[in-house]
């Protein structure tokens, strides 16, 4: 049994050091000494037994077991240390109590020698400064496998746990001495033979068993993609996100991601160097896979099929990663492509901000320029109808009176596509202050009047008793004129205008109806919008910036009212304006 | 007493509201108003800091035809040195002015002279109405928003808003 055994560790030796040949790396490195050390000591046995070794060749072979053990103990405190360093004291304590307990060991155990007290006391010591080397790192991987993606998790574990029970086994048989039953050693040799593939998983998981580690972190990470594409935060959001999951799925170290252009979005865990030579590679779409770096790191590599080029997503390997396999090049591949969608996703939205700032920009610029030259012409006709610069004949004043008027428009819509502009910033503040609305819409229908022609009779229906809310008359006084201007606008055969004020049980409202064109059900959802106009051959030649019905909404909603439209087409329609109720 | 928006043109600072405002149709002939301060017979000074001079000149014609005497600065260098030479009894200000802007004006202004300042902009947003009312100006109008005849007939008012003011 203890032939088996000691086969076992030996080979598990041997792949131990096929790995760390593999991987030139520090750490593997120690964990390859523990594990070759830890089989000299059973392999040491056997071959004493082959060979029948006796006296000094016994004495040899046990010498190197105690202190081959010992020195496992350290090669693990070692490996331990690369990962999380311990402090340099330790190190060197360690060391001497190592020595130390070798030295005593040598001294007083020998093949053969009877189990006396001091024996069996000393061999127990040797036992309980290998413990105490390994226990801590025992612990510190336990604890530090929280941190880590779930196959590292585990592979870490596996170390844990393997050397912990190797610990108690010796410990326990040491108790126990030498007078313990067959039965007894072949359980405890039967445990130590289980530790060969709890090692063995560390070292080296197969495929089946790394997938099935992997499958809860999957379901995450689907989940974690969904959230990407349905929420679409900015661009450098999502690829932070889009690297930390990448390192996750395929149980990475660290990973980044570059644009077309080749900047980098997002880093995790990876220095500029790393990120260099992996860029410096430079893998096409055809040749995406796994890289080896020049100091045995491994790393995979998706490319990332931008609209403006091809992107890079790569996630490096860590001291602790598994051999990167195809099974672990075909998830990012796939994740690849989910992070593509996102990344395009979020440009979009980012670009069609940016267009929206900059129509609004344009709006604000425009609107202000027009205001100079609109001074001046104002100005001046409104000193020709004063008669400042002399009298003019019927004609003439009929013509600065169309002027005056159009004027007055052109100034109405400058001011339209600056409050569209504040209401886009935000920046638009309501001066609330008492008010009969009656009054308001009768000034507002007196604003509209002498633009107006005889053709289109606007009728005023207000009730006797005052409608006093709390609104900004200005601000409504735009949107019943708006309302008014155009019922006009769109009964282009004439045709009654009705401006109705009225309070009943919803609060009070102003009702605007037109015996017009009218409007069709499918454009009723566009009516409100900004530069919304409704183009149908009866009314595409009216002039209109669009912007009229959709700044009247805005402002009754900040009014905490409405605008509500009702029509027929051919039959005309009814715009209702409702205002909250402020008592 | 609600102001006519067209006249007085929004924002329109708090305290004028408090006085009868001019509205629309109803405006008084030049010979009325006359450009005279109560009782005094010495013709009232304006000075018109603008840097437009097409506006500048349309304003002048106005403000002259009322019967003020009108001076016209074109940069805050050319104001702070008609406030020198000439002092007027209100200043027109505009904001856009080349190197100092209307603000740094009207700042050096207040703490030197004691003069009625109303800010003539093409600008309206709030946040400037409020820093110009916070520099103490009396008002503050948009000038695409007012007709220079409406105008002409705020000064007197915007005078005697001064004037009790700054007798009590």
């Amino acid at each position: 049994m203890t032939a088996i055994t000691a086969v076992a560790f030996v080979v598990l030796a041997l792949a131990a050091a096929w790995d760390w040949a593999l991987h030139v790396d520090r750490r593997r490195g120690f964990l390859a000494l523990a594990l070759i050390s830890l089989a000299v000591v059973p392999a040491g046995a056997q071959l004493a037994r082959l060979l029948q070794l006796k006296g000094m060749g016994a004495a040899v072979e046990q010498d190197i077991a105690i202190v081959a053990f010992l020195a496992c103990g350290y090669f693990v405190l070692l490996f331990r240390h690369s990962f999380i360093p311990v402090p340099r004291e330790w190190l060197v304590g360690s060391a001497l109590i190592a020595v130390a307990a070798a030295a005593l060991g040598v001294a007083v155990l020998g093949p053969g020698a009877p189990p006396s007290a001091p024996v069996r006391l000393t061999s127990f010591l040797v036992i309980l400064v290998w413990a105490a080397l390994m226990g801590e790192p025992i612990v510190r991987f336990w604890a530090a496998g929280q941190r880590l993606p779930r196959v590292q998790r585990q592979r870490m574990r596996a170390v844990g746990a393997g050397f912990a029970v190797l610990i108690l086994i010796l410990l326990i048989s040491s108790a126990a001495g030498p007078s313990t039953s067959p039965a007894f050693r072949f359980v405890t040799q039967l445990v130590a033979l289980a530790m060969v593939p709890l090692f063995w998983v560390s070292l080296a998981p197969p495929m089946w068993l790394r997938r099935q580690w992997r499958a809860p972190e999957e379901a995450e990470l689907r989940n974690a993609i969904r959230d990407l594409l349905i929420f679409s935060p900015g661009r450098i959001a999502l690829a932070e996100k889009a690297v930390g999951w990448a390192a996750r799925l395929v149980g990475g170290a660290g990973a980044f991601l570059t644009d077309a252009a080749g900047t980098l979005l997002a880093s995790r865990d990876v220095d500029d160097a790393t990120i260099a030579s992996i860029r410096g590679a430079q893998p096409t779409p055809d040749t995406e896979g796994i890289l080896t770096l020049t100091d045995g790191r491994t790393a995979i590599v998706a490319a990332l099929p931008l609209e403006d080029g091809p992107g890079l997503l790569a996630v490096l390997g860590g001291p602790y990663t598994p051999l990167f396999g195809t099974d672990e090049v075909l998830q990012l591949r796939a994740y690849a492509t989910s992070v593509t969608a996102g990344l395009e996703r979020a440009r979009v939205t980012e670009r069609l901000a940016a267009m929206e700032r900059t129509k609004t920009q344009f709006l604000n610029l425009a609107s202000h320029e027009l205001r100079g030259p609109l001074t001046v012409i104002r100005g001046y006709l409104s000193m020709l109808d004063h008669g400042s610069f002399g009298d003019l004949n019927a004609a003439g004043r009929r013509a600065i009176e169309i002027m005056r008027a159009k004027a007055t428009e052109m100034n109405s819509l400058v001011e339209q596509m600056l409050e569209a502009a504040r209401l886009e910033e935000g920046r638009l503040e309501l001066h609330l202050a008492e008010h009969d609305l009656r009054e308001v819409v009768r000034h507002s229908v007196d604003l509209v009047r002498p633009l107006v022609d005889e053709r289109h009779p606007i009728h005023v229906n207000i009730p006797d008793r005052p409608v006093n809310v709390e609104i900004d008359a200005e601000r409504i006084q735009t949107i019943v004129a708006n309302l008014v201007d155009n019922a006009v606008k769109y009964s282009p055969a004439g045709g009654d205008v009705d401006v109705q004020v009225a309070e009943d049980g919803e609060g009070p409202a102003v009702r605007v109806r037109d015996h017009g064109v009218g409007i069709a059900p499918e454009n009723l959802a566009t009516l409100f919008t900004r530069f919304g106009r409704i183009a149908t051959p009866a009314t595409s030649h009216l002039p209109g910036t669009g912007l009229g019905l959709y700044l009247s909404r805005e402002l009754a909603r900040l009014h905490g009212g409405d605008i509500t439209v009702e029509s027929k087409p051919g039959a005309g329609s009814t715009f209702t304006l409702r205002l909250r109720v402020e008592a | 007493m609600r102001p006519s928006p067209d006249v007085v043109g929004r924002p329109q600072l708090a305290w004028l509201l408090s006085l009868p405002v001019v509205a629309r149709g109803d405006v008084f002939r030049a010979a009325e108003s006359g450009g005279r301060a109560g009782g005094s017979s010495a013709p009232l000074r304006i000075l018109l800091v603008e840097d437009d001079g097409v506006i500048a000149e349309m304003y002048r014609t106005q403000l002259r035809l009322d019967g003020y005497v009108v001076d016209v600065a074109p940069d805050a260098g050319a104001a702070l040195a008609a406030l020198e030479s000439a002092p007027p009894h209100l200043v027109l200000l505009d904001l856009r002015l080349p190197g100092r802007d209307g603000f740094g004006v009207l700042e050096e202004l207040r703490s030197r002279w004691e003069v009625p300042v109303v800010i003539l902009s093409n600008y309206g947003e709030p946040d400037l109405v409020a820093r110009g009312r916070a520099l103490g100006a009396v008002d503050y109008v948009v000038k695409s928003r007012i007709t220079p005849p409406d105008l002409s007939q705020l000064i007197p008012r915007w005078l005697d808003a001064w004037s009790d003011e700054h007798r009590s």
